[in-house]
């Protein structure tokens, strides 16, 4: 079994390396003022968005006992005081403080 | 198109900016969600060793979590390493990107090089030096990124341990929160990306992916990242402000 969990975990290694080095490949012969990059970084923003708004949105383990409500407003929170003040760290604390109080039934 | 500046107003030099950076509300956020990791490999039956060694190799999150939940669950190799393969698919873009903007793919930078760079490029390295590449030229981005990523590399490792060997005593009350940080942490640097077609892309991708979800279940990813850049790129390029972005 132990030996098991070792392959399984250098198969994940690989599995993810290969990216890496397909990346690093790729990016060699991809001109930096290209339409082409322009797409790749374009894809790779909102992958990564809709990667964490999935985590947001259907998140799993503890994260999946909060309100979809709560964790939405939290952000909304967070992003209107990004877009206005255009400070990260009061824009993060004010969205966890916010969301940490509703959950605690707090503002409720 | 993508622009780099040529100098830096920076005072602080940029190494010791990273890793300054790192410490805060990223490092903190990552530790936490690698505390979560620690966990779920520790139920999954992982030693100490294999749980530490999966950070190491691995260094990207979501991977990470279906490798162990699908170890858990009784799954096939084949099984495991095409959801990990699927799960960290965007590393090769972030890679490209991240090339890109640090300028690793200029003659002088050996591959091997540029290969240990991108090893340590994961979601926050990549959305921070996103955020950050238009107040340093390239060399000074590189230099912010190695101490940024050194920086969260720690602090992952410090959490994937504690995960493991202290879940219990993690309030169940805090875990949430601590998962929160990081959503939102990389949704607002994305906000700011440097570039306006990549935040428009990042809006796309964000909105239309839950909203796919229940239909295209992983694929939402995939679908909403290569659907959400299209559009953005494209309407940027049909209004002819690509150049301006």
């Amino acid at each position: 079994m132990n030996e098991t969990i070792w392959i399984v975990v250098l198969s994940g290694a690989f599995a993810t390396f290969m990216w890496r080095f397909a990346g690093v490949v790729i990016a060699r012969y991809v001109k930096a003022d290209s339409l082409f990059m322009v797409y790749v970084n374009a894809a790779a923003h909102a992958m990564v968005a809709g990667v964490m708004t999935i985590i947001l949105v259907y998140p799993v383990g503890s994260l999946s006992e909060t309100h979809l409500e709560f964790r939405l407003a939290g952000f909304g929170l967070a992003l209107c005081i990004m877009l206005f003040t255009r400070k990260l760290g009061i824009a993060i604390v004010t969205g966890m403080v916010c969301f940490a109080l509703l959950q605690s039934g707090f503002l409720l | 198109m993508t622009v780099h500046p040529t100098s830096s107003a920076h005072t602080k030099k940029p190494l010791l900016s990273g890793l300054t950076d790192g410490i805060g509300v990223p490092g903190l956020a990552l530790m936490g969600t690698m505390t979560g990791f620690g966990a779920i490999a520790r139920e999954a039956g992982f030693s100490i060793f294999q749980t530490i060694a999966s950070t190491l190799t691995i260094w990207g999150m979501p991977g990470q979590v279906a490798m162990a939940s699908l170890y858990a669950g009784g799954s096939s190799l084949l099984v495991i390493f095409t959801a990990v393969a699927l799960a960290n698919m965007r590393m090769m873009l972030m890679s490209i990107s991240g090339a890109d903007m640090m300028g690793l793919n200029k003659p002088d930078t050996s591959f091997f090089k540029r290969l240990l760079y991108i090893q340590f490029l994961a979601i926050s390295g990549w959305a921070q030096i996103s955020y950050k590449q238009a107040e340093y030229d390239q060399a000074e981005l590189r230099r912010y990124y190695i101490g940024f990523t050194g920086m969260l590399f720690l602090l992952a490792m410090v959490g994937t341990i504690t995960g493991f060997l202290l879940d219990d005593f993690v309030p169940a009350s805090i875990k949430p929160l601590i998962i929160f940080i990081t959503p939102i942490y990389i949704l607002l640097l994305l906000v700011n990306a440097k570039d306006s077609v990549n935040r428009l892309a990042g809006a796309c991708g964000g909105v239309s992916c839950p909203l796919l979800y229940p239909v295209f279940s992983d694929w939402a990813i995939f679908v909403a990242g290569f659907g959400g850049a299209a559009c953005a790129v494209l309407y940027y390029y049909l209004t002819g402000r690509l150049d301006k972005s």
